[in-house]
């Protein structure tokens, strides 16, 4: 197969596209990709300091390279799950990534800040351990934005990430989450704004870039992510993409062309939605007296406390 | 392409296994052979990403790097 741009052999077929590129024609598909989602989304502007929360991953790894290939000024955030030697290998990256680019890095440890392990998390709220890690990287970004004078905060979810929530969220209709199923959220009450540059490109893309590029990354999965819903959303959409390639992209894209007029963003006007002020016990932006993060934190510590033990440890990946 | 006892080393980081089958000729046959569709998986060999119709090298092993990540226990 010859790349459609310059005839060479090609080493990624684009079906979505119609297409197939080089290394070097696929290179500037993924950098125009990505401009042009920042474009379409008023996400950055030249003068932004961009927090870029990378996980050791291929897609936030990947989204830092392409970040300050586009010139922008990036700082990443990683923040250390403490998840036995997933967290230690994805740590591990993300560090000598920063050090091979000469990057500046920020890494905090949620262990050590709620004193329990993410399984503890998960015992003490009686919830999936995705939900409290989800809050958690939900503060600790907030925290690390503010604390690094980032004016944007940036995360490396793909189509595939934005289409599968789009999906799970129609399937249950959730409407209330519709309303932020988009690229691009505004900043609100001192929180940064959220963007997310890659919604443009595919996992595969996005892998196949890092391939290309030689950034190594985690192979491994998060060991408490097994069997997940959002894994099997994918899928059904990787079927449909299979029989009706650009499906997934019709379906994401259909969506944000409407979401503006199905849901305006107005967060200042609805106090619900706005931070009230300062959390009593950390003293950050929060929607209530003690935010949620504080609160998890204290659930922890009592769990722990009651049961008379020390924290878990996490499970083999 | 190899005699009747030659095999394909088939590495795959999805399922954390390497094993031995019978030489396919093209990328797109493994990946019918092993139930893959192409836009969950990167196929590799040596230091090659290969596309759907590119024949495989008999005698280098073949990398199966899945692509899809993230989620939570439901």
């Amino acid at each position: 197969m010859k790349c459609r741009a310059c005839a060479q052999k090609a080493v990624i077929r684009l079906p979505s596209h119609n297409s197939a590129f080089c290394p070097a024609c696929f290179d500037r598909f993924v950098l125009s990709q990505t401009a042009r989602a920042i474009e379409d989304h008023h996400m950055l502007t030249p003068e932004d300091h961009i927090l870029v929360a990378v996980s050791g991953g291929k897609d936030s790894l990947a989204l830092w390279e392409i970040l300050s290939r586009l010139n922008y000024r990036t700082t990443g955030f990683h923040l250390d799950l403490g998840i036995g030697e997933y967290s230690a290998e994805s740590r591990g990256h993300v560090e000598a990534f920063a050090s091979r680019y000469n990057l500046p890095l920020v890494v905090e440890s949620l262990r050590e800040s709620v004193n329990g392990s993410v399984t503890d998390i998960a015992h003490a709220t009686r919830r999936p351990a995705c939900s409290g890690c989800g809050l958690a990287k939900r503060y600790f970004f907030n925290r690390a934005a503010l604390a690094t004078g980032a004016t944007v905060l940036a995360t490396g979810h793909n189509l595939d990430d934005e289409a599968s929530r789009l999906f799970g969220n129609l399937l249950h209709w959730h409407d209330e989450y519709l309303p932020k199923n988009r690229p691009d959220l505004p900043s609100i009450s001192g929180l940064s704004k959220k963007v997310k540059p890659l919604v443009r490109l595919t996992e595969k893309e996005m892998a196949s870039y890092a391939f290309l590029r030689k950034i190594p990354y985690v192979l491994k999965e998060c060991p408490h992510s097994t069997d997940a819903k959002q894994l099997l959303y994918k899928k059904l959409l990787n079927e449909v993409e299979s029989a009706s390639p650009g499906t997934k992209h019709a379906f994401l894209f259909g969506y944000l062309d409407r979401v503006d007029r199905l849901y305006p963003m107005t967060p200042e006007e609805d106090p619900e939605d706005s931070p009230s002020g300062k959390c009593e016990r950390c003293g950050e932006i929060s929607w209530t007296p003690v935010c949620s993060f504080c609160r998890m934190k204290e659930k922890v510590a009592k769990d722990l406390e009651r049961d008379g033990l020390a924290p878990l440890p996490e499970p083999a990946p | 392409m190899g005699g009747p006892d030659r095999t394909l080393t088939v590495i795959n980081h999805q399922t954390g296994t390497t094993r031995e089958i019978r030489p396919v000729k093209t990328v797109q046959a493994l990946l019918r052979h092993l139930e893959l569709t192409p836009e969950t998986v990167l196929v590799i060999q040596g230091e090659a990403l290969l596309c759907d119709d590119d024949p495989l090298d008999q005698n280098s092993p073949v990398e199966i790097r899945p692509v899809i990540s993230g989620g939570s226990l439901p």
